[in-house]
């Protein structure tokens, strides 16, 4: 059924051909509303938007809010961002241990990387 | 009580610092740097190393410069900023640019035009320069 106020397919193609051309602006205002309505490739998308200042100023706050959303969706490359926030203590405070569990979700979806940042962490224990 | 306690005016008016610096690649916005919101510390001590890095020497555009001066260095780093954005590497671009907004206060403008992915011309636009 036609809702007119849900996004279509073909403006999630556009936005994230926006994204990947680096036009950032147009990306952040093209996939907002499908990060605002659940999408979480969007939320994750707009999360780095925001946590690199790309196309918007630095948001930290913003950042957290999107990739954790993201991530409690079970989308995997989220989980890893959000890991990579706790380690950091970038756009959250530091927490090793949620850092873990975070990567631990995203290496059992088969991430390599997050795979190898449970190991680097647990090396460095 | 002194009577004429009105300031005196500086003799040199700098520009006021301008909070915002975009990144603009062919002539689009692509990443923007707030200063007035200030780095944690785990984001100057890596700016930190930067420059101890760039300290111990920098190729650009095929010389070698054994003791880069500061306009070298913000020239490498505008370089590797667009070499990050082309590699998506998107954290280590910010990164690149926390560098040059906060070694260069005056800076309000890094114009890239051209290919990513090839050499790109870089000019770095300062406020007393409008």
């Amino acid at each position: 059924m036609y809702n007119p106020h849900m996004p279509d397919e073909i403006d999630l193609a556009s936005a994230m051909a926006a994204f990947e051309a680096k036009n950032f602006s147009l990306a952040m205002m093209m996939l907002s509303p499908f990060a605002e309505t659940g999408h979480a490739q969007a939320q994750h998308l707009v999360a780095i938007m925001h946590q690199n200042g790309l196309g918007v100023v630095r948001n930290e706050l913003a950042a957290y809010k999107w990739m954790k959303t993201s991530a409690e969706q079970g989308y995997g490359l989220a989980q890893h961002g959000l890991g990579f926030m706790y380690m950091e203590g970038e756009c959250a405070p530091k927490n090793l241990q949620k850092a873990k569990d975070w990567f631990q979700k995203a290496a059992d979806q088969g991430l390599e990387g997050s795979i190898a940042m449970l190991e680097y962490l647990k090396q460095s224990e | 009580m002194m009577k004429n306690s009105k300031k005196a005016k500086p003799i040199v008016q700098l520009p006021a610092q301008q909070p915002i610096v975009t990144i603009m690649v062919n002539e689009q916005a692509v990443m923007q740097y707030d200063r007035n919101k200030a780095p944690s510390k785990e984001q100057f001590d890596y700016i930190d190393s930067m420059d101890k890095q760039m300290d111990e020497g920098v190729e650009l555009g095929g010389t070698l410069h054994k003791k880069p001066d500061p306009i070298v260095k913000s020239q490498f780093v505008a370089q590797h900023l667009l070499m990050a954005l082309a590699a998506k590497n998107y954290s280590l671009a910010a990164a690149m640019c926390t560098w040059l907004s906060e070694r260069l206060p005056e800076l309000i403008r890094v114009q890239a035009t051209g290919s990513l992915t090839n050499n790109m011309k870089v000019d770095l636009v300062f406020a007393r320069q409008n």
